[in-house]
């Protein structure tokens, strides 16, 4: 595949969903049945046009394209390498899930004209930004995302949902600024914001730390970082379940690859390490690690319990962020793919509980798993992934973060792991546990259990399982494509992350 | 022999034909139970029979195993003799187990989820032992603590899902405990092979041991780690109370063997300093070991419900085999008889727990009843029962003729080499209180067979009984196990105990004792002589008296004491402090956000009337004192409801902790300061 064809291909995943989004509206009117194959037509040509692009990047090809300049030095450009790759075959592959799974999960909801227009045009931008070839691009489609997002999580059009939409906007629009800011700072400072280019500021002054901080604040308020993730736990539960997943699995992995790239190409690994920028990033995480663990121990909601939980798991990636070295970094990138694996599977699977029986108190979930076998056999596959078990992918990525901690010599950062591990322990497997072993009315010692088995549509099921296969798969198989792709791109930005 | 590789697929096989034969036979309809019956025994039998295949190997050298790139960091196993010693006994148990299972589970719930989980188990602890490197012994240890919580909880009444949480949450903190060691190990010495490696471990060879013996101390059911045992292992059914107790926490007894006597050991010929590192960390562990036999001889006295004394039984059992593990590693290159002892005890306690477990379990099979004082007279009614008891008994007992007194005599007399050898004053007390322990496991299974078997029978219980042939048959193998060691006590250690100790390198002359050791000399025959009129010293004035029917206040336990109040202490006080924070960060950007329409508003009033201004300000801090109040409150009560760690949740009845065993461990205490200020 030449450059051109590649660039033609980069091009078309970020602009079909969005061409797509006028045409589903349009759609929607006449057909249901139409638009809904439609949307899931559409991410499905995406996911396998991003996968066309596979054997250039395994090749270690890079692709720089300028498309024009607005301003002098200031342009709309693309760019493809392993990072960004991994990225945005993830989102789509559990964009495309998702687009599955809402097949029935929004059947019987309301406004599915909206719904679905949006849900394509987010991962159009969600791509875009993944694909961004400078800042300025990469800050366009971040707010964009950002702003139509706003419509997902406000879908239900409740007190609370749109309380819970309202903080979200807020504090997206603060991140906005502050990331604009920062690439003001940056383009300043290097006179370029173009990912091309390697470093851009080469050291570390007071300004520098300023756009440091301004970058921190912008992608890490979407990370979910502490102390910017007030929105996340509000934000993530009210939306409806396929649109949870996205914004756990996914849209917070924009904010960790936007600090990737701040890290790697706005910066480098000598200015973080000369100026003890990485200690700022390190503490931030630890907080935000132990912070969401422990309160998600807290919460009866079973979605709030996720979404916490979300916090605490971007804290690892960010964690891996900080320490800087080859596993670590590994570790950080494959805990991305695994999370967004492992808590798209448990959002999905928490929103077919609440599809189906309507509880969403932790406490009411006792004996869930006889009448939903599948969907809670998911769950627990994921939860048990994200406490850590092997043979699941959660445990590889844990044990890579703790082989990186201790490259370091940070021998705190494991004891930081292993500690979130045991509270992960502590809020899934309440969940688990009860779901199958608990007897719920009367029983008889001896007597073989009826019990209605009662689970969710195929549609829904197939999704799910197909996550949670992914989540056994990429743990336990030698032939580990994600692991590769994190260890290609530790290695590549390890050498500098241009070329 | 060691430097003979033999590459081979069969361990694979071992461990992968059971696994899949779990998840195969779970998705079978629940009605088909001959085919499930059916898989589970060719897959029992599959495993047992391959472990024998290989013993030939074996015999010749090491046989590996790798798996590259498998869980991205490679799976290694590798099998010596010491893990064939294992893998003999995990499969066999299991055999009878499975067996067994067929006619006790013939009227239980679930046998679905029971048959699956029981042959998966297998695998998962067949993968213990044939690990190779300490990754793969990780990944297999976790995937038995899942698998065996099942079986653990398989009643889910209240009682057993209590046990079984415990079980799960300090099975987990043990696996954290270890997965944290073995970073470390792999941090030190960039390998995670099992070599020595004391020097290149440096300074944090003390955390290290420390953090590999919470995590497999935690299995093995060593004081003060001991706490979930005597709650888990009675509410599992009895096949698979038979296998936690006679199998499982051998998984914990392997690990510590693999550690103490051979990663803790220099790769050369190692410095003073290493050897008084591995001199203290012994001497330590076999303090720990002592501590735990008496502990659990004592506790095991105190009990009414049989399947719980046999629950403490194997407490103060693997304690003799941590303190024959402790007496081999403080020994250095002479602790051949501690280690083979040790290892004996092992295959002894295997055997005989599992046959004790099963011979209750038939007795609750048909009667229903746990209690001591509900049961009597079962002699008369089921007297094939009566007999393998006896002779199982006998075996843990340590009567000359049984299986365990061989393994006991060599613990015994390698703590008298001991202090022949190095003259220190606390390995003479360690010796006595041995011969104590010893004595109070006769007492506590006479109480037992007394209880059980003889005296009247209940008139609830008056009637008779037929037991099914597959669990006689069970009950004669173990018996007839049991007798055959006993008669030869020779024979398993010349030919595996003893290979097995040459493979760790211990000394020709003290490997050249055990050749040819003789039990039925008059020496060690006296030995037990003195243990059992001691026994029958402590037992008739005790019963008499009703002694053993004291139960401590249920505040002075250990775990009252330590494990429910200091987690309860550093987790209430961290979570409250981080909601507060979460909470007060969330008003915080409320108040950002929210208000900005009423803050314009209070601008307007403070720009025409200053004094309404101060007075809503105050009015609004008081509101806000109020609701933050308010908050602290609910987040009170919320953290009180959800929090898993609830003092109604822990208290479980019957549970009556050890106030012994405190003063046991302040005198232990006391008497390491002792002995070392010597």
């Amino acid at each position: 595949m030449d450059e051109a064809t590649a660039i033609t291909i980069i091009l078309f995943v970020i602009l079909f969903p969005i061409v797509m989004t006028p045409i589903l509206m349009s759609v929607s009117g006449r057909s249901e049945k139409l638009r809904n194959i439609l949307a899931v037509l559409t991410s499905a040509i995406t996911f396998i046009m991003v996968l066309t692009l596979y054997p250039m990047v395994v090749r270690g090809d890079i692709i720089q394209h300028t498309f024009f300049e607005i301003l002098p030095n200031l342009e709309i450009s693309i760019r493809l390498d392993v990072l960004n790759f991994s990225l945005t075959a993830l989102a789509s592959f559990i964009w495309f899930l998702c687009a599955i799974y809402s097949l029935d999960y929004m059947a019987e909801e309301h406004g599915g004209s909206r719904y679905y227009p949006v849900l394509i045009f987010t991962l159009g931008s969600c791509l875009g930004i993944f694909l961004a070839g400078d800042f300025f691009t990469l800050f366009v489609f971040f707010e964009l995302m950002s702003l139509i997002s706003y419509i997902l999580v406000v879908h239900e059009e409740t007190e609370q949902a749109l309380k819970a939409g309202y903080k979200y906007l807020v504090m997206t629009i603060i991140g906005g600024l502050a990331l604009f800011f920062g690439i003001i700072i940056t383009f300043e400072l290097g006179g370029t914001v173009s990912l091309g280019v390697g470093t851009i500021i080469e050291e570390g002054s007071l300004l520098a730390f300023l756009a440091f901080i301004c970058f921190i604040i912008g992608f890490g308020m979407k990370a979910g970082m502490f102390p910017l993730h007030v929105w996340l736990p509000d934000a993530h539960p009210v939306a409806p379940s396929p649109a949870s997943a996205l914004l756990s699995g996914v849209m917070l992995k924009t904010g960790a690859y936007g600090l990737f790239r701040v890290i790697f190409n706005a910066f480098s690994i000598e200015v973080m390490q000369t100026s003890n920028w990485d200690i700022v990033l390190g503490v931030l995480a630890v907080i935000t690690i132990l912070l969401g663990s422990a309160v998600a121990l807290t919460q009866n909601d079973i979605k709030r319990r996720l979404a916490y939980s979300s916090v605490g798991q971007m804290g690892y990636v960010l964690l891996g962020l900080s320490i800087l070295n080859e596993n670590a970094l590994t570790g950080a990138m494959f805990h991305i793919f695994s999370h967004a694996f492992m808590k798209s599977c448990l959002f999905l699977a928490a929103g077919a509980i609440i599809w189906k029986t309507g509880k969403r108190a932790i406490s009411d979930l006792g004996g869930i798993g006889r009448e939903m076998p599948f969907t809670m056999g998911c769950f627990s596959i994921a939860a048990l992934a994200m406490i850590g078990i092997p043979p699941l992918n959660g445990f590889l990525s844990k044990w890579t973060l703790g082989l990186g901690a201790l490259d370091a010599n940070a021998t705190i950062y494991v004891l930081v792991l292993l500690i979130s591990s045991l509270l992960n322990a502590l809020y899934y497997l309440p969940i688990i546990v009860p779901a199958f072993f608990e007897i719920v009315g009367e029983e008889h010692h001896g007597h073989a259990l009826q019990f209605k088995v009662q689970d969710a549509t195929p549609k829904m099921l197939a999704s799910m399982i197909i996550l949670a296969i992914c989540t056994i798969i990429f743990g336990l198989s030698p032939i580990n494509i994600p692991f590769n792709l994190s260890q290609m791109t530790s290695d590549f930005l390890l050498q500098g992350g241009l070329f | 022999m060691d430097d003979y590789l033999l590459i081979s697929y069969v361990p694979l096989y071992l461990v992968l034909v059971p696994m899949l034969a779990g998840i195969i036979l779970y998705f079978f309809p629940e009605n088909q139970m001959l085919v499930r019956k059916a898989g589970c025994f060719f897959a029992s039998l599959f495993s047992l029979a391959g472990v024998i295949w290989l013993l030939p190997t074996i015999l010749e050298g090491n046989v590996y195993c790798y798996l590259i790139e498998f869980m991205q960091f490679g799976l290694f196993f590798k099998v010596d003799i010491i893990s064939w010693v294992f893998a003999v006994l995990i499969t066999l148990v299991y055999f009878l187990a499975v067996l067994f299972s067929f006619s006790y589970m013939s009227y239980e719930h679930n046998l679905r989820r029971y048959y699956s989980f029981l042959i998966f188990t297998l695998g998962a602890i067949l993968g213990v032992v044939f690990a190779g490197d300490y990754f793969s012994l990780f990944i297999f240890f976790e995937i038995m603590t899942f698998s065996s919580f099942v079986l653990v909880i398989h009643k889910q009444d209240r009682e057993a899902m209590q046990a079984g949480s415990l079980y799960l949450y300090m099975a987990i903190m043990g696996g954290l405990a270890l997965l944290f060691a073995i970073l470390l190990l792999y941090g030190c010495t960039g390998h995670l092979d099992m070599v020595p490696a004391l020097e290149a471990l440096g300074n944090q060879r003390f955390a290290v041991l420390l953090l590999f013996m919470i995590g497999f101390g935690i299995k093995a059911g060593l004081v003060p780690l001991h706490i979930w045992l005597p709650l888990a292992h009675p509410v599992a059914p009895s096949p698979a109370s038979a296998l936690l107790s006679g199998i499982m926490i051998k998984a914990g007894a392997y690990g510590i063997l693999r550690i103490s006597l051979i990663l803790f050991r220099p790769a050369g010929e190692g410095s003073v300093s290493d050897w008084s590192f591995i001199f203290n960390s012994g001497y330590i562990l076999m303090w720990i070991g002592i501590v735990t036999m008496l502990a659990g001889a004592l506790m095991a006295l105190l009990q009414s419900n049989t399947k719980r004394i046999l629950a403490y039984s194997s407490i103060s059992q693997m304690g003799y085999i941590a303190t024959g593990l402790g007496v081999a590693v403080f020994m250095g290159l002479e602790g051949a008889m501690g280690f083979t002892g040790s290892l004996y005890h092992i295959a002894n306690h295997a055997v005989f727990k599992a046959g004790l477990f099963s011979m209750i379990g038939i007795v609750y099979m048909l009667t229903h009843e746990l209690d001591l004082s509900r049961l009597g007279g079962m002699a008369r009614k089921m007297p094939l029962v009566t007999i393998t008891f006896i002779i199982a008994a006998l075996g843990i007992a340590g009567i000359p003729g049984f299986n365990g007194f061989a393994s006991k005599t060599l613990i015994h007399d390698s703590m008298l080499v001991a202090y022949t050898n190095l003259d220190i004053y606390g390995i003479f007390v360690a010796e006595r209180i041995f011969v104590i322990a010893s004595a109070l496991t006769i007492c506590y299974f006479v109480k037992l067979f007394y209880g059980v078997f003889l005296g009247r029978v209940p008139e609830k219980l008056d009637r008779n009984y037929s037991l099914p042939l597959s669990a006689n048959f069970v009950m004669v193998v173990f018996a007839v196990l049991v007798l055959i060691t006993g008669i030869f006590p020779n024979l398993l250690l010349e030919q595996f105990f003893i290979p097995g100790a040459q493979l760790l390198g211990f000394s020709d002359s003290s490997l050249g004792h055990l050749y040819g050791f003789g039990f039925f000399e008059w020496y060690p025959l006296r030995k037990m002589l003195v243990v059992i009129l001691l026994a029958l010293f402590i037992y008739l004035p005790a019963s008499a008296r009703g002694w053993f029917d004291w139960s401590p206040p249920p505040w002075f336990s250990i775990q009252k004491l330590v494990f429910q109040p200091l987690p309860q202490l550093i987790l209430s006080f961290f979570f409250r402090e981080v909601n507060i924070n979460d909470m007060a960060l969330g008003q915080f950007y409320e108040h950002v956000d929210n208000d900005n329409a009423k803050r314009e508003s209070y601008l307007d009033e403070l720009e025409t009337f200053p004094d309404p201004a101060h007075d809503e300000a105050g009015q609004s801090a008081y509101y806000m004192s109020g609701k933050g109040l308010d908050r602290d409150r609910r987040l009170k009560e919320q953290f009180k409801s959800f929090f898993w760690w609830d003092q109604e949740q822990w208290t479980i009845k019957n549970l009556n902790f050890d106030n012994l065993l405190l003063a046991f461990v302040l005198g232990v205490i006391l008497l390491i300061v002792f002995s070392f200020g010597n």
